[in-house]
């Protein structure tokens, strides 16, 4: 059945204040001062809360007029599918290396591009395929300056682990219902599922695998019920969780 | 493990190339040019939505603004942490025609705005990242999110990352509001924002004087107008990141959640090229619900002066047929240089007589589209000469038409 995490030591981001003021050297007051929100009081303590009745997702500025939309409805989906070819046509050229299918093994996702596109000119014309390989458990970077590879680097997965892709979520969410399944609970059977890649509290943060955070909810603005650590590495669900429980 | 290839792999690689020339450039960009505005920008899944080579009024200000993560800590770690990088896994907004990237220009409180932005899902987020650029210099970056991953109450610290290039990448310092005066941090730093009084930021071309104020984001989901502020305390855990540019520490986020923005190596930041790494601070409680939403943001404020605009209707008075009386559209029926609104002299004698109450009684209650005469007597613009336009009309007599950017 569904067992509460251990939870860890309470662990906060530091904000470091590591202001080197005294290699500060102060100058004149500018003539122009910078403009600031008036200082009063907020209804909300974190002041971040917005009064949404009667308006849509996602925010429009309360009170504008003239609105005059620019957006291009199709222009996104159109570059994702170039952006998508684009990767196929890379991989292409990556995996006909040797020692990127060795680094990869027999298993491993759909990788990101990214692309460098900054003023740095050594940079500029690169471009990096990241995978992940389930089989050696690692982040493999490919590194393409134009269409030719230029590297190929190995990363441990404790290390560094890109995004989880769709396909990963869509196979996560297929065991996870499994794992519900067998043990009796019917209720996930007719939830929605999302999945964000899993983290570990302490060090660095990467899983030694590769570990899919899922959750299961009943609409889209209904809170999570059931969750489960979905590990793609091993295809087993490492733990699970119902909220409230 | 680091493979360095042969020129046989080299060559193979550029004949496999070849097949892949006819693919666009991965960003979605169109440029776009908008009052004094120039930009470019891309969506990608390690910078989010991504300012780029942004300037205003012929000046650059950024070679980029970009996003490239928001990290989430859950309290006592029962649920996460997270990193969501924004842009991968973009959905449709249902007010920009279901589009899935948000470009629209509006007015708030008179002011002119653009606004540019994406949605995006991450596990249970659901966030809209956005820029709005205003007709007088001002971008707000700004994050909004909604959702639950787990119901416990958590923190987001959402990070952008502003590669200032003030007049080009040289020359730049970050300055800080110490009280007596913005003063220089001459090397590399991580700093409250709370540590400037009232969170004043500024980056600044030490040869030119162009500069950037960084300041905390507008305070509710009003751009302020007046009618809503946010006490600066809010933004008392953000962070200021000071950073030297290299191109080696532009590759998007890879560090997980548990590291702050890296590459504190002490270097000299003082006239180079400056980075400033902007962490907020976004708390959601999670009783609040899985609907509510909150934001948080960062806002840069150029010291250019915009050019003047003295009726405010979005036309500068050197581009303005009535630089005193606003009208957007700028009608002018009789292509005279002047408005209609500002323009009763109708037959062009340079003075508003009653010889036009004459002309435009001539034409009374007709389309402006009947005649050349009743064009330019619809002064109000309604499409029908009626008494509101005798009335424009009488309070113009004995006065010449104008003043206009358009005419002498």
């Amino acid at each position: 059945m569904h067992r509460e995490p251990t939870p860890a030591r309470t662990w906060r981001p530091q904000l470091a204040i590591t202001v080197l003021a005294s290699l500060a050297v102060t100058l004149p007051a500018s003539a122009q001062s910078p403009v600031v929100p008036a200082d009063v009081a907020a209804a909300h303590p974190t002041g971040h809360v917005h009064d949404h009745a009667d308006q849509t997702w996602p925010p429009q500025p309360r009170g504008l007029r003239n609105a005059v939309t620019l957006s291009t409805p199709g222009s996104a989906e159109r570059a994702a599918q170039l952006q998508s070819r684009k990767v196929t046509e890379r991989e292409r050229v990556a995996l006909a290396r040797p020692e990127v299918r060795t680094l990869l093994g027999r298993r491993y996702n759909r990788p990101d591009l990214v692309e460098s596109g900054g003023k740095d000119a050594a940079e500029a014309n690169t471009s990096r395929l990241v995978y992940f390989s389930y089989e050696n458990n690692a982040t493999v970077e490919v590194t393409l300056d134009r269409a030719a590879v230029r590297g190929v680097r190995q990363i441990p997965a404790t290390d560094y682990q890109p995004d989880v892709t769709d396909g990963e979520i869509t196979e996560a969410e297929g065991l996870a219902r499994s794992y519900f399944n067998a043990r009796g609970v019917e209720r996930v059977s007719v939830l929605q599922a999302n999945g964000i890649l899993a983290y570990v509290a302490e060090g660095k943060g990467f899983y030694p695998t590769r570990v899919i955070y899922m959750t299961f909810r009943a609409a889209d603005e209904a809170a999570p019920e059931f969750a489960a650590w979905v590990d793609l590495t091993t295809r087993r669900v490492l733990r699970s969780r119902e909220e409230g429980s | 493990m680091i493979s360095i290839p042969s020129w046989r792999e080299h060559l193979r690689d550029a004949m496999l190339g070849l097949l892949v020339t006819v693919v666009a450039p991965a960003a979605v960009a169109a440029p776009v040019a908008w009052q004094g505005w120039t930009f470019d920008y891309s969506v990608t899944s390690n910078e989010g939505l991504k300012l780029r080579d942004v300037t205003f009024q012929g000046r650059t200000l950024l070679a980029s603004l970009s996003f490239p993560v928001m990290r989430v800590f859950y309290d006592n770690n029962v649920c996460g942490p997270f990193v969501d990088r924004l842009g991968g896994t973009v959905q449709p907004i249902p007010w920009a025609g279901n589009a899935t990237l948000a470009q629209r220009e509006f007015t708030l409180a008179g002011k002119l705005w653009y606004e540019i932005g994406i949605r995006d899902e991450i596990g249970e987020y659901d966030l809209y990242q956005v820029y709005y650029l205003s007709a007088d210099g001002t971008i707000d970056a700004h994050i909004f999110s909604r959702g639950l991953e787990c119901v416990i109450d958590h923190v987001h610290y959402p990070n952008w990352r502003i590669d200032a290039d003030l007049d080009g990448p040289t020359d730049d310092q970050i300055l800080r509001d110490d009280g007596a005066g913005f003063g220089v941090l001459a090397t590399e730093f991580d700093a409250d924002a709370s540590s400037a009084v009232d969170h004043a930021w500024r980056i600044r071309d030490v040869t030119t004087g162009l500069q950037l104020d960084v300041l905390p984001g507008f305070a509710d989901f009003s751009i302020p107008d007046g009618s809503s502020t946010f006490p600066v305390a809010g933004y008392d855990n953000h962070t200021v990141f000071g950073r030297r540019f290299r191109g080696s520490e532009n590759a998007g986020w890879t560090f997980g959640p548990n590291t702050q923005v890296p590459y504190n190596n002490g270097e000299d930041i003082d006239a180079r090229d400056v980075v400033l790494w902007y962490e907020g601070y976004l708390p959601h409680s999670a009783a609040e619900g899985t609907a509510l939403w909150h934001s948080t943001g960062v806002r840069l404020v150029s010291n250019l002066v915009p050019p003047p605009d003295a009726d405010s209707d979005g036309v500068t008075d050197a581009n303005d047929n009535c630089t005193l009386v606003a009208n957007p559209a700028q009608l002018d029926g009789d292509s005279d240089g002047y408005g209609n609104i500002c323009d009763a002299d109708l037959n062009n004698s340079g003075t508003v007589t009653t010889a036009d109450f004459a002309i435009l009684r001539s034409v009374l209650n007709q389309s402006s589209s009947a005649s050349a005469t009743a064009a330019a007597a619809d002064l109000n613009g309604s499409g029908t000469v009626t008494t509101a336009d005798f009335a424009i009309l009488r309070n113009q007599l004995n006065t010449a038409p104008g003043p206009s950017g358009l005419a002498p």
